[in-house]
């Protein structure tokens, strides 16, 4: 099997060449311009990551903003001797999943008070009436997996970052990155075949609920984060 | 059983191949099963393709791109607001020091233009007494001097009074 294919954590300088630890250490002495150059060096690729996950364009770069501004208020507590590209996108990461988790709790009691409603449409089972292209397609299908498969699978095949940038970025071990990451991929498939063929068989959702349920049985997470 | 472990395992490993994740040593047995296993080939089949939608989507994303914009004016006008507030205060941030200085101010003067008599002696007026000598000098119908009230004893009226204290 060949390598895989991954996008580096550490985005290509803009402002120079000097080494974010360098920059790092500069903006911890009060210079601002080493922060600039390390913003300006991350902004583009923050920016991606955070669309993926908010996939609003306004929301994400105000999310991005702030994950600056943490991080410049935090600038003390990081660690010289960790990459500060992984750190950085785990404030920005964590910050965007709590803010839609945040914004989930708010919107569905509000929207749909009737429990019938609050699981929301079933992402295996195509709405007929709606005509989404392919983009809109997967990006359903995604939204029914849950937000810990959901994460590592949209970091590494929508942003391609490597199974152990990942798990800088998350905290965990390369090992559960993995996990996780095979159980995302076969949750993702199941859910993207089971869509497709009721877009293409007349009788919709006639194909019973146990693909999803069955699967989730048999695939249960070794609890390897509790060892960290 | 074994056929369903064999089966779910190799499942597991074929979502990471999908993707180039797969270690050199955990292909072989993957490759071996596969070959004897016409159920996981069919998974096989339905992971590539559920890739290459997410590969879609990716591709359709990156070609779109993050935009031409910066954040680093909004970012530096907050950094600077927020060395702003401990650099240079705002003058609502004075208010409360400036006011107790004020009052300590007026304290003062009304201190010097009442309590202070014109000969300048202040040795009978300034000692400070307990609540107990207070109480004896109003016995005696003491002369109150105004601003002293209750640091400074009042004086009493008749000087032989000092013995009580």
């Amino acid at each position: 099997m060949s390598e895989p294919e991954t996008r580096s954590v550490e985005a290509t300088p803009p402002g120079g060449s000097a080494s974010d630890a360098r920059l790092v250490e500069d903006v911890r002495h009060g210079d601002h311009e080493a922060f600039e150059v390390l913003v300006r060096r991350y902004e583009g690729r923050l920016m991606s990551v955070l669309l993926r996950f908010a996939q609003d364009r306004e929301l994400a770069r105000d999310l991005a903003q702030e994950t600056f501004l943490r991080v410049f208020e935090r600038i003390d507590q990081f660690d010289p001797s960790r990459r500060f590209g992984p750190w950085l996108f785990r404030i920005g990461v964590n910050l965007t999943l709590d803010y839609l988790r945040k914004r989930k709790r708010r919107i569905w009691p509000s929207l749909f008070g009737d429990s019938r409603l609050e699981k929301g449409p079933d992402p295996a089972t195509a709405d007929p009436r709606e005509a989404l292209d392919l983009e809109q397609e997967v990006r359903k299908v995604l939204e029914g997996i849950p937000e810990k498969y959901r994460t590592v699978l949209i970091l590494r095949d929508l942003e391609n970052f490597s199974s152990s940038e990942i798990a800088a970025i998350l905290h965990r071990k390369e090992a559960t990155i993995r996990w996780r990451l095979a159980e995302a991929r076969m949750r993702f498939q199941e859910l993207w075949m089971r869509r497709q063929s009721s877009q293409h068989v007349p009788l919709v959702g006639q194909e019973g609920q146990d693909g999803p349920q069955k699967h989730q049985s048999q695939t249960d997470e070794p609890d390897t984060d509790d060892l960290e | 059983m074994i056929w369903n472990n064999q089966c779910r395992k190799t499942q597991r490993l074929l979502a990471l191949a999908t993707g180039n994740d797969l270690l050199e040593s955990e292909t072989a047995g993957m490759q071996r099963h596969l070959a004897g296993c016409p159920r996981c080939r069919d998974v096989q089949d339905g992971l590539q393709q559920s890739q290459r939608a997410l590969e879609g989507l990716r591709l359709a994303t990156v070609a779109e791109g993050p935009g031409a914009w910066s954040v680093w004016p909004g970012v530096a006008r907050q950094i600077r607001s927020l060395l702003g507030i401990s650099a240079a205060p705002g003058w609502h941030q004075w208010l409360p020091t400036g006011t107790l200085a004020a009052a300590c101010v007026a304290m003062i003067a009304i201190l010097l233009a009442t309590g202070v008599p014109s000969d300048g002696k202040l040795s009978a007026g300034s000692v400070p007494v307990s609540s107990r000598h207070i109480q004896s000098i109003s016995r005696n119908q003491p002369r109150s001097i105004p601003g002293y009230y209750p640091y400074f004893v009042q004086v009493p009226a008749d000087p032989d009074n000092y013995r009580n204290f």
